[in-house]
């Protein structure tokens, strides 16, 4: 089943397309991955799902319903949460008050949020021991760590990604990846990710999407796509 | 005379750090001036120079004015903010001076050019002496609601999810949509506590100043900026910082300079806040890392 849908979108800033044509759909219980070179579109394909990059053309559907022009604390509310790019964590804020802020639609469930407050502590102790702490002194693998956590506190249907390791030592890469492959084995959330780290995505990616000037170029089936793709001609051209 | 200046810098420096702290709070979520900030405290004035004559007990009327003046600073945000939001820093500039005006006439036409009484009950006028220093009760009563103000502010911001909500948006407006906290909330609560904060010290400004005419907006205004700017935009610490250090700058102006140049007096003063920015022109105190509005 379909979940996500995004028909002939086009993003732009001004004068500025920043996406050209992208079609893409998601299943649910799958992890997408959104492959490209720097300035592809990538974000902006997965900000304007969230609702907040200008949408010229195209549609954005979720569960056969059109959000196209949803605010993105709509968007939000329907299942779809984001990690951006930067994180964007709260950084004058403590780790516990980033997580609250994160489960904001369920404010008034206060079961439900302390439960999933100890649901993202299990998926990331080290944020537990860093209850109290404000997070902009965070490490940036912790910050990463509580992008996703923050995320993951509305209970979303489907996660969006955005370059989980960017900027971060290989080492962290690889366990923010065992988290969220810990996190796709408890839940069978659904994923789409963006990486410019092809290998590392493709290792948990069930379907890929190459995204190459604002236009989906080539996708397939991660499997088939790991040894076929020539990765050289998709990131800087022919 | 040391505690008298201390007292003196004190209850001027609450209220300008009321005012402050009222701007700089919108301010941080949309990055905008709100050049209608003033007019509050002519709708604050106007408030109570209207009840007067009605059997209503003072505090009645004061609690009435401060009613007026969160509405007209939501008000505000729907007919100068929200229409033009989206589109540019300088159609928001425009239509905030715009609706200021737009009060200030009003109040011209529809009442008076000249200033108006307003009544305030005599006991804030009254002299208290303690360790040999004078003030008016106003005086003490200012520091006291200030400080008052100050805590519950703080606590606010620190325990509710509203107060964090704030602090978020004000760090980054579009990450907090993303978690589905409404913007329009967001905003409109920003508008309310600034118009509550600026009522209050409103009040306390009429206690002071006792009439009200239709230019009356535009000294608490200049203070707010100025103090912000002092303090640094970014941040709430700041601006009740800068409205504390500009009571100060003012108040030793007052002791200093000789009768005949006192009324030159804001010469003084501007040219230390000039000296204040080419020193830290980012404020005093160092916000959270926002971007800029875009």
């Amino acid at each position: 089943m379909k979940m996500l849908e995004i028909n002939n979108l086009q993003v732009n800033y001004g004068p500025v397309i920043a996406v050209k044509k992208v079609d893409l759909f998601v299943n649910q219980g799958e992890t997408v991955v959104l492959l490209g070179a720097n300035g592809a579109g990538k974000s902006s394909t997965l900000l304007s799902i969230a609702g907040v990059a200008n949408k010229l053309l195209g549609k954005v559907k979720f569960s056969g319903k059109d959000i196209t022009k949803f605010s993105p604390e709509k968007i939000l509310t329907l299942g779809i949460a984001t990690v951006p790019e930067n994180r964007d964590i709260f950084p004058d804020l403590s780790v516990k008050e980033n997580l609250v802020l994160g489960g904001y639609i369920n404010r008034k469930k206060n079961n439900i949020l302390q439960d999933t407050i100890e649901e993202v502590y299990n998926l990331f102790p080290i944020l537990s021991e860093r209850n109290s702490q404000v997070a902009g002194t965070l490490s940036g693998g912790e910050q990463q760590m509580l992008a996703i956590g923050r995320a993951l506190m509305s209970k979303p249907k489907i996660l969006l990604l955005d370059e989980p390791s960017l900027g971060l030592a290989p080492t962290i890469v690889e366990k923010i990846y065992e988290h969220i492959e810990q996190l796709k084995k408890d839940t069978n959330l659904t994923i789409l990710l963006v990486e410019q780290h092809a290998m590392k995505a493709l290792s948990i990616a069930d379907r890929v999407y190459f995204l190459r000037l604002g236009e989906i170029v080539s996708s397939g089936k991660a499997s088939d796509l790991k040894e076929k793709t020539d990765f050289k001609k998709i990131y800087f051209g022919e | 005379m040391f505690l008298q200046y201390i007292v003196d810098v004190l209850s001027l420096g609450s209220l300008y750090a009321l005012f402050a702290l009222g701007l700089v709070l919108v301010y941080g979520i949309l990055k905008l001036v709100n050049f209608a900030y003033g007019e509050l405290v002519l709708v604050i004035g106007y408030s109570i120079f209207l009840l007067k004559g009605s059997p209503f007990p003072w505090f009645f009327m004061a609690g009435t004015a401060i009613l007026m003046s969160i509405l007209f600073s939501i008000f505000t945000d729907y007919v100068a903010f929200r229409p033009v939001r989206e589109k540019s820093v300088t159609a928001v500039l425009i239509t905030s001076f715009a609706f200021a005006t737009l009060l200030q006439n009003a109040a011209l036409l529809l009442i008076s050019a000249k200033p108006k009484n307003v009544p305030m009950p005599s006991f804030l006028s009254d002299s208290v002496q303690f360790l040999g220093v004078i003030t008016p009760v106003r005086n003490l009563i200012s520091i006291f609601v200030t400080f008052l103000c100050l805590i519950i502010f703080y606590q606010f911001m620190k325990r509710s999810t509203l107060g964090l909500a704030m602090r978020a948006a004000a760090t980054n407006f579009n990450m907090t949509r993303m978690l589905g906290i409404p913007a329009n909330l967001v905003i409109t609560s920003a508008f309310a506590m600034s118009g509550l904060l600026a009522g209050i010290a409103g009040t306390l400004w009429m206690s002071k100043i006792a009439n009200v005419f239709p230019g009356v907006g535009l000294e608490p205004l200049l203070i707010a900026f100025i103090a912000t700017v002092i303090g640094g935009m970014r941040s709430v610490h700041g601006a009740v910082l800068g409205g504390f250090i500009l009571a100060f700058i003012d108040m030793s102006f007052n002791y200093l300079l000789p009768q005949d140049i006192l009324k030159f007096r804001d010469v003084f003063t501007f040219s230390i806040v000039i000296l204040i920015l080419l020193i830290r022109p980012q404020g005093l105190v160092k916000g959270p890392a926002t971007g800029i509005r875009t």
